[in-house]
């Protein structure tokens, strides 16, 4: 159950990197892109517990606050492109 | 024993099936938007309770509240996160409304600046 739940969202992430890839504007890209990271934070908490390293679960709670951080600082820089020339 | 392993089963099993709904939305809906609303409400759900059951399945005190923690940071920031980027997108019209859209933000912007 818990491999099987990783190759799910594995896949999933995969499918999601279809809307990253051709998606029209940058709104789309970077919702698919906090997507994947989301899943692949789930990913790693699951193998992490199948293997009982219990390191993986401190990489993954580093992994979702610099996913947040990410996120913030993109949308600043898109919102004020004109300020980093 | 047996009843906890049940529970987190369907915790998890409950996560997937949002899971799910998130790649549908995110690859079939028309707008931007939409696609926000998709990637916001229903991944935020999915993530909290896909770790909320790996905190029942591993039910040792420190792990299981650390990754609680985990939880609860997925339920504040990416709500923020979606907020941000939807904003930014707003303000800086990358993305633009059609006409027979509702927009109650320009209002409200208006409202702000007077």
């Amino acid at each position: 159950m818990i491999i099987g739940l990783a190759i799910f969202f594995t896949i999933a992430s995969l499918l999601i990197l279809i809307r990253a890839v051709l998606g029209p504007t940058i709104t789309d890209r970077l919702i698919a892109a906090d997507s994947i990271g989301i899943f692949l934070t789930l990913v790693i908490l699951l193998i992490g517990v199948y293997y009982e390293i219990s390191l993986f679960i401190d990489i993954s709670l580093g992994y979702a606050i610099l996913l947040f951080i990410d996120m913030l600082i993109f949308s600043k820089y898109f919102e004020h492109e004109e300020l980093y020339k | 024993m047996l009843l906890r392993i049940i529970i987190s089963y369907l915790l998890m099993g409950a996560g997937a099936a949002f899971a799910v709904v998130t790649v549908i939305g995110l690859l079939r809906f028309p707008d931007a938007y939409t696609r926000i609303h998709a990637g916001a409400v229903v991944l935020t759900i999915s993530a909290v309770l896909v770790s909320l059951g790996i905190a029942v399945y591993v039910w040792e005190l420190f792990i299981s509240l650390k990754i609680v923690l985990i939880a609860l940071l997925f339920l504040i920031s990416n709500p923020m996160a979606t907020h941000a980027i939807a904003r930014s997108s707003y303000k800086k019209e990358i993305v633009k409304l059609e006409e027979k859209s509702i927009d109650e933000y320009s209002d409200y912007i208006k409202e702000q600046e007077e």
